[in-house]
């Protein structure tokens, strides 16, 4: 049975969690109607005039947005792509470890850089990558000439996409890891039994039984190829690099808030929400479809 | 002949100096001349006898109303930048609180309240914040797009009726010395809708500071030309001139911003120049038409060689990732021995070098061009204003404050200047922190300085700020860089601007040009393209032929309609 | 699972563990180094001797920090942000998780809310619209600016949501027998049941505030309001070096880059603190958010 006063008390409680939604999300949603304006901050929205589509249009049309459109998509898809590969290997590896010590030591070492920001993590890959820094430093021992990872144009992106890894294949390994423990032991017995050999545990038995998480994982990661990582790239990239650096989100930062295009840069913050919409659409379905996921 | 236009550039003309009574008079007017308008003389103004007596020579009315007290105390709103710096004030004033501002209140009989004070960097931001919730103060300074958008928005007064005729002499003179450019520039749809500032010119010729106890100890000459300054730059890097015994020290340096005008420090302005490129600059060339100074063939000449220093190693390597800030701490931590920058940089950040090491003796030298001329970019004479909100009762009192402030800055009319460190913290002291300069003014004082030492006219005709100065300079001359801020004021005033007060030429955008490219949309992308072009083939991360594809780009994506539309 | 006892096995064993831990170690290598860098002699930095060990030993990095007013300033600007922040994440968590565990008939309207949630969670508006929002709020140069737009954190709601729900329906009705209303059933059975869960996503919610620097950066005008991490960016990476005091006179005996590498030290040490109670936590958390009945 249910009690009126009940049903009360939840709308209570749901109250203030449903009022800062609406004021940090909705009303904000609101304000995104610039993208259709020439919006002049000292009309406002009410009075700067309407251009209906004209700012989509320009960007369609300007280079700077094909580019920045690329570079997120190649940032982003090269993280997730690399990040799982890395991330299963690692899991696999660490599922041979037999002692318990060392492995708790591995997973203590490898998961510490996920809980770092990425400003602290960019001002030491900064002075790390720098000419004189200890990276070249290093390869200058094996007599190569010193690179410019962070300034130029040809390295960046690989530097942003192995930083990424670095920073987070221990944490993403957590899930396979957990994957693995679920896995029947009887599976290895027979294999065992069979004859097979490490190697072959590890592809025939280990493998296929974390593989529904690796295809839900990979099918997640499907709403996530138009997010380069904002906070990772705006710490290190510089105008040098911006033909392979720039991506969405840090190209609607500057281009709306530093140099105050405020309608273009809504446009281009509006693009990103409705093409993020139907993939995170996409990615759902294909995790019901394929891993038999269902989130909500 | 590629710089053929370069011959219409006319070099300043000096007139002789004359012996200014004080700082009272109007400049003597330097008449710069752009490259494509004939060499105009203007009229000196006549120097007024006295130092103190206010210039009563023109029309008296205008004297009584500039100056005028209000009879009942009016309050006057307002906003402000540069709180970072408030520490720099003398104990116990503030940036709301201190003698400047008392004596423009009570002298006008105003109240004036800010309200908000925030760093430099946010200003602009929280400006165009408040603009778009409307909650704007009486009068505020804006950049010419907030200009053109607040008259589009119609939220500012009409100031037509109250600049000239409010305006004291100095500044009606120190507008007139742009050519009419300041008023025209604030002027939209026929009406004056804000105070133009004057920018000093002196800001945008680039000089090459070298440390000359480097040099001594190299057996070296001071540079005269770009190629002196790679065997300098070559010559600090090889030879440990610190002579710590470790290949510790840089070349030249520079930052993520190669091109910028004016005041560009550890800028490559320069090297461009001494090819006759003018990167930035939208300017008439031989033909008169408007072209853009980035995208010139010259320019191509002059990365080829910035390239091959970068490639040498003469160039910190890192340059393109590095800010300002950055790049000061080469010079001032004593890893550097060159710095590139305008005239005023001994009192920053070269003053912190000197603090640091007081045989550190900077020397500012100016580099000819390949045809063994002085020709520099120049920035604008006016890059804001002042706009008074619509609806409030009394819009000229703007005028009459920017008087007092500028009577205050070079002791003109008896206003007292009570700092010894005007020249660091006067934006934190004036309400509304704005100058109408005189656009020659560096190089006026130089030749007065210079003047007074060679004992020509008595140091006792220049007013306060002008005293103060003139005794550092002689402290300093006395027991060089013993103390760094009497150094730092020397090298400015009179060793950096004699050298511009020597005569230049200048090369100057078209000033009708920021009303087309500040309202492009196509403009930040053309910019950044061009931003990225410079810097990847300096650093060779692109070969010289790209610039040919930037080229191509640049018009096609914009940047050749934006030249139509300037040359219609 | 079964332990080979083959020879070779063990030598591959061995080798898989020497192999994982040298790989593991080599992720806080970076960390090391600028470890080293703060501890080092500010020659030694200029000249690139300073690999993993401090060359030229001194403290003179932290020695001026610890007089840096403006870095302790920000510093206390974080744990106010992480202590308050915290705590309106976890007292929102809460009171939004718990009625969207409900069902649709004892809460009417649950699935609205619920797809409300989802909604807000996916519909990330860009920072142009954000931004414009939060100053017409009056926020900007706020403390509360950096509190109330994340006082809402969805993911943990729905984190949560589920731990609830799959909580034994028995201790409610068990509760209801007694005449418990919702108030008291959160608070005396789900609560204490659910504290795993709810130090999980605690920790989550500390760790955001902590690391967050964006926030601070554009809703801050002053930079005397900006969070660590914020002022630690405009430091090292933006390089506004008048964030410093006494800079000129400090170059002497050490350089920026050792007072950098100090300070990204300094910052990381409250992650370090609680890192022993993240990792115990965090395993659980990954797993809860990926768990549906």
């Amino acid at each position: 049975m249910h009690r009126k006063s009940d049903t009360l008390a939840y709308y209570v409680m749901i109250l203030p969690g449903l009022f800062l939604l609406v004021a940090f999300t909705f009303v904000p949603l609101f304000y995104s109607v610039i993208a259709f304006q020439k919006f002049n901050p000292a009309r406002g929205i009410q009075n700067s005039p309407w251009v209906g589509f004209d700012n989509f249009l320009f960007l369609f049309r300007i280079q700077d947005a094909r580019e920045v459109f690329a570079n997120t998509l190649f940032i982003a898809i090269g993280k997730i792509g690399l990040l799982l590969i890395v991330a299963v290997v690692f899991a696999l590896l660490l599922n041979e470890v037999r002692f318990a010590g060392p492995k708790r030591l591995i997973q203590t070492m490898v998961y510490l850089p996920h809980f770092l920001s990425w400003v602290i993590l960019a001002g030491i890959l900064r002075t790390l990558l720098a000419r004189e820094g200890l990276l070249n430093d290093a390869l200058a021992l094996f007599g190569l000439k010193p690179i410019a990872f962070l300034g130029q144009p040809a390295t960046f992106p690989w530097v942003i996409i192995f930083s990424d890894i670095w920073k987070e294949f221990g944490f993403e390994a957590i899930i396979y890891l957990a994957a693995l423990t679920s896995i029947d032991p009887t599976l290895y017995e027979v294999a065992e039994l069979d004859g097979a050999s490490r190697l072959q545990k590890m592809l025939y038995v280990s493998l296929p039984g974390i593989a529904p998480t690796i295809v839900l994982v990979a099918s997640l990661s499907i709403g996530n190829v138009l997010n380069a990582n904002f906070d990772q790239i705006v710490n290190l990239y510089s105008p040098i690099v911006y033909s392979t650096g720039d991506v969405l989100d840090t190209y609607a930062y500057r281009v709306g808030l530093i140099q105050g295009q405020y309608s273009i840069g809504t446009t281009v913050g509006l693009l990103k929400t409705v093409v993020s919409l139907i993939l995170i659409g996409v990615s759902y379905w294909v995790a019901d479809r394929f891993a038999n996921y269902r989130i909500f | 002949m590629k710089k053929s236009w370069l011959l219409k550039a006319t070099v300043i003309t000096l007139m002789a100096t004359f012996i200014l009574s004080a700082c009272a008079a109007p400049a003597t007017p330097t008449p710069a001349v752009s490259a494509t308008e004939p060499p105009a003389v203007t009229e000196p103004t006549q120097a007024p006898a006295a130092t103190s007596a206010p210039a009563q020579a023109g029309a008296e009315w205008r004297m009584t109303d500039a100056y005028a007290a209000y009879p009942e105390k009016i309050t006057l709103t307002l906003v402000k930048g540069g709180q970072e710096n408030a520490s720099l004030l003398p104990e116990g004033e503030s940036i709301e609180a201190n003698r400047a501002l008392q004596y423009i209140e009570d002298t006008l009989n105003i109240d004036i309240t800010f309200e908000w004070v925030v760093p430099t960097d946010s200003y602009a931001d929280k400006l165009n914040l408040a603009i778009s919730s409307g909650e704007i103060p009486d009068a505020m300074i804006v950049t010419p797009i907030q200009l053109q958008q607040l008259v589009e928005a119609g939220v500012l007064e009409d100031l037509t009726p109250y600049v000239e005729k409010y305006a004291n002499k100095d500044l009606l003179e120190n507008w007139n010395q742009t050519k009419g450019v300041a008023l025209q520039a604030a002027t939209i749809d026929g009406k004056i809708w804000g105070v133009p500032n004057v920018q000093p010119q002196a800001d945008a010729p680039l000089m090459v500071w070298v440390r000359k106890d480097w040099l001594d100890k190299l057996g070296l000459s001071a540079p005269e030309t770009v190629d002196d300054l790679e065997a300098l730059a070559k010559a600090f890097m090889e030879q440990d001139p610190d002579g710590d015994g470790a290949a510790d020290t840089y070349g030249l340096t520079g930052t993520l911003q190669p091109v910028m005008v004016p005041s560009n420090l550890h800028g490559f302005d320069v090297i461009f120049n001494a090819y006759g490129a003018f990167p930035t600059l939208f300017y008439r060339d031989a033909s008169g038409q408007v072209v853009y100074g980035s995208t010139q063939p010259q320019m191509k000449d002059a990365l080829a060689r910035l390239n091959a220093m970068y490639q040498a190693g003469l160039i910190d390597p890192d340059f393109a990732t590095k800010n300002t800030d950055t790049s000061n701490q080469i010079v001032v931590g004593g890893e550097g021995g060159i710095m590139i920058g305008p005239w005023w940089i001994s009192w920053w950040p070269l003053n912190d070098s000197v603090k640091n090491d007081p045989n550190a003796d900077w020397q500012p030298y100016l580099l000819k061009d390949n045809n063994g001329q002085f020709t520099y970019s120049m920035g604008d004479y006016t890059n804001s204003f002042v706009v008074v909100k619509k609806g409030y009762v009394h819009p000229e009192v703007v005028v009459k404050i920017l008087n007092i402030q500028n009577d205050i800055s070079y002791g003109f009319n008896d206003a007292p200047q009570y700092y010894p460190n005007f020249n660091e913290i006067w934006n934190l002291l004036f309400p509304v922190p704005f100058l109408i300069e005189q656009p020659y003014v560096v190089e006026r004082m130089a030749r007065d300085y210079q003047a007074a030492l060679d004992g020509q006219v008595s140091p006792d005709t220049f007013g306060d700020a002008m005293q103060i100065e003139y005794e550092q300079i002689q402290k300093d001359m006395a027991d060089p860089r013993s103390d760094p801020a009497n150094w730092a004021t020397r090298m400015a005033r009179l060793n950096a601007a004699s050298l511009l007060a020597g005569g230049y030429s200048e090369v100057r955008a078209d000033p009708a040009a920021v009303r087309f490219y500040s309202v492009d949309p196509n403009w930040p992308s053309l910019k950044k393209m061009e931003e990225e072009a410079l810097l990847l083939i300096i650093t060779g991360a692109q070969p010289l032929d790209y610039f040919d594809t930037f080229v191509q780009q640049w018009n096609e994506s914009g940047g050749a309609d934006l030249l139509a539309a300037m040359n219609q | 699972m079964v332990v080979s006892r083959r020879p070779l096995d063990r030598i591959v064993d061995w080798a898989i563990t020497l192999f994982l831990i040298a790989l593991a170690a080599s992720t806080l290598l970076p960390l090391v180094h600028t470890l080293a860098l703060s501890l080092s002699s500010k020659q030694a930095v200029a000249g690139g001797l300073v690999s993993l060990w401090p060359v030229g030993f001194n403290l003179f990095s932290y020695e001026y920090i610890i007089q840096d007013e403006k870095f302790w300033r920000a510093f206390g600007i974080s744990l106010a942000r992480v202590a308050v922040g915290g705590f309106t994440n976890f007292a929102l968590t809460v009171l939004t998780a718990f009625p969207l565990s409900r069902s649709a008939q004892a809460f009417p309207g649950r699935n609205v809310f619920m797809w409300l949630m989802v909604a807000g969670m996916i519909l990330n508006v860009g920072v142009v619209p954000w931004y414009l929002t939060i100053s017409q709020y009056g926020l900007i140069d706020s403390f509360w600016a950096l509190i109330l737009p994340t006082a809402l954190p969805i993911w943990n709601v729905v984190i949560l949501m589920n731990f609830f729900r799959n909580l034994p329906k028995e201790l409610d009705e068990a509760a209801r027998i007694d005449g418990a209303n919702p108030w008291q059933l959160l608070w005396h059975i789900y609560l204490p049941i659910s504290l795993p869960a709810l130090a999980t996503v605690t920790l989550f919610s500390l760790v955001a505030h902590w690391n967050s620097f964006f926030d601070g950066l554009i809703l801050m005008n002053n930079p005397d309001n900006y969070p660590l991490q914020t002022y630690i960016q405009q430091l090292v990476i933006a390089q506004r070096t008048v964030l410093q005091s006494g800079q000129a006179q400090l170059l002497g005996r050490l350089s920026n880059n050792t007072l950098n590498a100090a300070k990204l030290f300094i910052a990381m040490i409250p992650i370090l603190i609680v890192y022993p109670f993240l990792q115990r936590y965090f395993i659980r958390g990954i797993t809860l958010g990926a768990v549906k009945e």
